[in-house]
């Protein structure tokens, strides 16, 4: 079986700063991935290439069989509003809107109707124990429930992929605890393959499996549970 | 140090200095000018023969030929006057915009001195400082410009022709002239003082941004009542002099009530977007528009004013060639008067559209993070593209309304030609609405640069 | 306590007195406690039986301070499997983890690799007993808490440690001369 994800000799630099160097990762259906590593070592840009935010200098990333890092913008966009999920530590709901109009966003993107984006929406913030907060502004929530609602705006398009980038890096232990268990129940429920950047060990250990990032490579294979 | 402190690093910063500069130094020439042409009295030089020798002027069309009966006629003296001050208005919006570029960071800088034990008045002296400085570097430099552009006109010019008799006769002087710029500096520092207001209360407030309060239609009330006072004091005296004073201050109060209106429409628009838009495009922008009138309305505000003038404008001049009868020096003459108020007001517009382009790109640039987020979430460019256009476009459209319809109540009981009057007004709104989407669309390019995903280097 | 290990890995760099080896023990294994002679050459003793070192030398004199210890063949082979093999995770391995980590690094073997190797290992029970708390009783779940937040202490500490690294190799190059 193919995998679902695959990444060939990643490079990527920042000017004269390399952050990858040459990443190789094969991630199949389903599976739950920690990548580990210290700051610098290229993590957070592997993830970018992974979801298709930036190209890599060289290199190749394959998601379900599409090429991505030949994919034209447009054809990128179009795959992280229905085929990838991403979610990072903080800001990334807009503050205007209400919870729910935020996650309802991918689904009225893809021209699905006000109402149903909407209904869709609050589905899946009930799911993720936020419900009642549908109504107010990211500002008004506590970090572990603006979480849970980014996180439900990736979930909402029932994507193959979940790409997390620390997502649980500003919360406090118990909120940290609640959205790993959410996010890998889902993922388990759902068949979601989940790639995750964390330096927190504990969170790590809802994975199925660590890859470890040194100087821009992957250093130590991770063993499978 | 200090000007470290109240000015900061940074291309923003440099941004602003520039642009407030740049907003002030216009408006000192044209306050300078006024002065010039409000001095003409005292002097006495209007008196002299050689001056009025050419008050019908015969020559040919352009500079040469202007009609100083406009600078004769008291009436018409106090309106040129009034027109020069009027244009001022946009452009100190302008400013007032300007002055808040890239504020958030130094009001960031602000808050954390407080923090560190600034007194309020410390904090409120170096924003003033900011844009201040600013301020005076502006004026001083129209002053420079002002007095270079008239010697060299009249250096160019005939030394006993009529362009160097106006220029000699409406040199505003120099006692006279440094107090009006310096009440212009005094004029945007407050300003800038004033705004202040949050960060003193509170060095916390910077972070987090609190709901704040919808408008409420308080201007409403103001500008009803206004149009009232102009009825009534019209019907006061049918003799059609109605005491001046009366009359001015009902027409500041429709001013004041129409700008002070804006806010409010701009949330219903948001509101209205929110509730029946259908797309992401139309909540994107309807949420935005709800979330923050203010700052949206504060550059409106002058484009509002300018579309009042040109409502006015607009009924007068249709009032005025009504009727034929006349004889070809008196159409010239009114002729000429209306071109003028038509290059005052479309250099107005201008400079509202300006200051609405520099709002909008400054939100973009404010939103940055948020942006570029939407963006890595799977939001393609053109529907954010729709979001902002459809964020500074909408809320003009019922804004100018208001204004065009405020413009005929004002002058009511002289609309007379339906013909000409109803499409020159139809024009306004669509006219403003369309520099309002010029703006946008100017302003796109900073939307690039916000959601430029290479550039997120720190997700 | 990993004594017979610790002064294996000391004897790597060459052989060496009794005096010697307490000396540089206490040195590079702060978090032991300090070793007494009687330990040392007691240790040897058992090194010796099991075959892992031998007398190199045996210098005039008496007391047992004038020989002179070294590693065999076998006790080379043995110290290789122990540096190469992770420590079973479990709360309060520190010292044992440390004393491993330096006999590595006097071995001249990569730290970034031994420190891989011992978290994948971590990570491996870590995982084990995150499943635990999920289904678990109260009581279960609490007790693979604690467990978990000490394996997490303990390798953001390996970690740290190695990011020392630089200035713990100039103190073991103090020590050596």
């Amino acid at each position: 079986m193919t995998a679902l994800l695959e990444a060939r000799r990643l490079v990527k630099s920042f000017g004269a700063t390399p952050a990858l160097r040459g990443v190789d990762l094969t991630v199949e259906a389903g599976e739950v991935v920690a990548v580990l590593g210290a700051s610098g070592s290229g993590k957070s840009t592997l993830l970018h290439c992974l979801a298709g935010l930036t190209r890599p200098d060289a290199g190749e990333v394959h998601l379900d069989g599409t090429r991505l890092d030949t994919a034209t913008d447009r054809e990128r966009t179009r795959l992280r509003r229905t085929a990838i999920g991403v979610v990072f530590q903080y800001g990334q709901l807009v503050p205007e809107l209400t919870a729910q109009e935020n996650v309802a966003l991918p689904l009225l993107l893809g021209r699905r109707g006000k109402q149903e984006a909407l209904a869709a929406a609050k589905t899946w913030l009930d799911r993720l124990g936020v419900g009642e907060q549908r109504d107010q502004r990211p500002g008004q929530l506590s970090g572990g429930q603006q979480q849970r609602v980014a996180l439900a705006r990736a979930l909402v398009t029932e994507p193959r992929l979940v790409v997390a980038d620390e997502p649980t890096g500003a919360l406090d232990s118990i909120a940290a605890e609640q959205v790993m268990e959410l996010l890998s129940g889902v993922a388990r429920a759902s068949g979601t393959t989940v790639v995750l950047v964390t330096h927190d060990l504990r969170v790590a250990s809802y994975a199925d499996r660590e890859v470890v990032l040194r100087d821009g490579v992957v250093s130590g294979a991770g063993v499978l549970a | 140090m200090i000007w470290r402190l109240a000015v900061g690093r940074g291309r923003e910063a440099v941004v602003r200095q520039l642009l407030v500069v740049l907003g002030t130094a216009v408006a000192s020439v044209l306050l300078l000018e006024a002065v010039g042409v409000l001095l003409l009295a005292r002097r006495g030089l209007y008196q002299s023969a050689s001056f009025r020798s050419f008050n019908k002027a015969t020559g040919p069309a352009g500079v040469g030929a202007i009609n100083v009966s406009y600078l004769i006629e008291p009436g018409l003296r106090h309106g040129v006057v009034a027109g020069f001050v009027l244009c001022t208005v946009p452009l100190l919006v302008f400013v007032a915009v300007a002055s808040r570029v890239a504020v958030r960071q130094r009001d960031e800088r602000l808050a954390t001195l407080r923090l560190a034990g600034a007194s309020d008045l410390q904090v409120r002296g170096l924003a003033a400082l900011d844009t201040g400085f600013a301020a005076l570097v502006g004026t001083v430099l129209g002053a420079v410009a002002f007095v270079v552009a008239r010697t060299a006109v009249v250096a160019a010019a005939d030394p006993d022709g009529q362009v160097s008799a106006v220029a000699r006769g409406t040199a505003p002087g120099v006692p006279l002239g440094v107090l009006v710029l310096v009440a212009l500096v005094v004029g945007v520092v407050l300003v800038a003082a004033l705004s202040l207001r949050s960060v003193v209360v509170t060095p916390l407030g910077i972070v987090r941004k609190a709901l704040r309060r919808a408008p409420r239609p308080w201007g409403l009330l103001l500008l009803v009542g206004g149009l009232l006072g102009l009825l009534l004091g019209r019907l006061a005296a049918p003799d059609g002099q109605s005491s001046l004073l009366v009359l001015a201050l009902a027409l500041a109060a429709t001013m004041v009530g129409l700008v002070t209106c804006v806010p409010w429409l701009t949330y219903l628009t948001g509101s209205a977007l929110v509730r029946w838009g259908r797309g992401p495009a139309t909540l994107l922008a309807g949420r935005r528009l709800q979330d923050d009138p203010r700052s949206q309305a504060r550059a409106m505000s002058a484009l509002v004013l300018v579309v009042l003038a040109a409502a006015l404008a607009v009924i007068v001049y249709a009032d005025t060639f009504a009727y034929s009868g006349r004889d070809a020096a008196d159409d010239r003459f009114y002729r000429q008067g209306f071109q003028a108020a038509a290059v005052g007001m479309a250099f107005s517009g201008l400079v509202a559209g300006a200051g609405l382009l520099l709002t909008t790109a400054e939100g973009l640039v404010e939103r940055r993070r948020t942006l570029a987020r939407l963006a890595a979430a799977g939001t393609d460019p053109s529907t954010l593209r729709r979001a902002v256009l459809l964020q500074v476009a909408w809320p003009t459209l019922p804004a100018a309304v208001l204004a065009t319809v405020t413009g005929v109540l004002v002058l009511a009981s002289t609309v007379t030609d339906a013909s000409f009057v109803v499409p020159g007004l139809l024009a306004l709104p669509v006219a403003a609405v369309a520099v309002s989407l010029l703006a946008g669309a100017a302003s796109l390019p900073f939307l690039r640069r916000a959601t430029d995903l290479e550039q997120l280097r720190v997700a | 306590m990993s004594t017979p290990d610790a002064v294996l890995g000391l004897l790597q760099r060459g052989p060496r007195h009794g005096y010697d080896l307490k000396r540089e023990h206490d040195t590079r294994f702060p978090l032991a406690k300090p070793l007494a002679f009687s330990q040392v050459y007691a240790t040897l003793g058992r090194l010796q039986r099991d075959g892992l070192a031998e007398v190199t030398e045996q210098q005039p004199g008496d007391g047992p301070e004038r020989t002179v210890y070294g590693l065999t063949a076998k006790g080379r082979r043995r110290l290789d499997d122990w540096v190469g093999e992770p420590e079973p995770p479990a709360p309060h391995v520190a010292n044992v983890l440390f004393t491993k980590l330096v006999v590595a690094l006097l071995g001249g073997a990569d730290g970034g690799r031994y420190l891989d190797v011992q978290r994948s290992a971590h990570l491996a029970r870590m995982r084990e007993l995150t499943a635990v708390r999920r289904v678990g009783a109260p009581a279960e779940a609490l007790a693979a808490d604690y467990a978990l937040f000490h394996l997490e202490a303990d390798v953001r500490w390996l970690e740290t440690t190695l990011q020392r690294l630089p200035s713990l190799a100039a103190t073991l190059e103090e020590v050596r001369a």
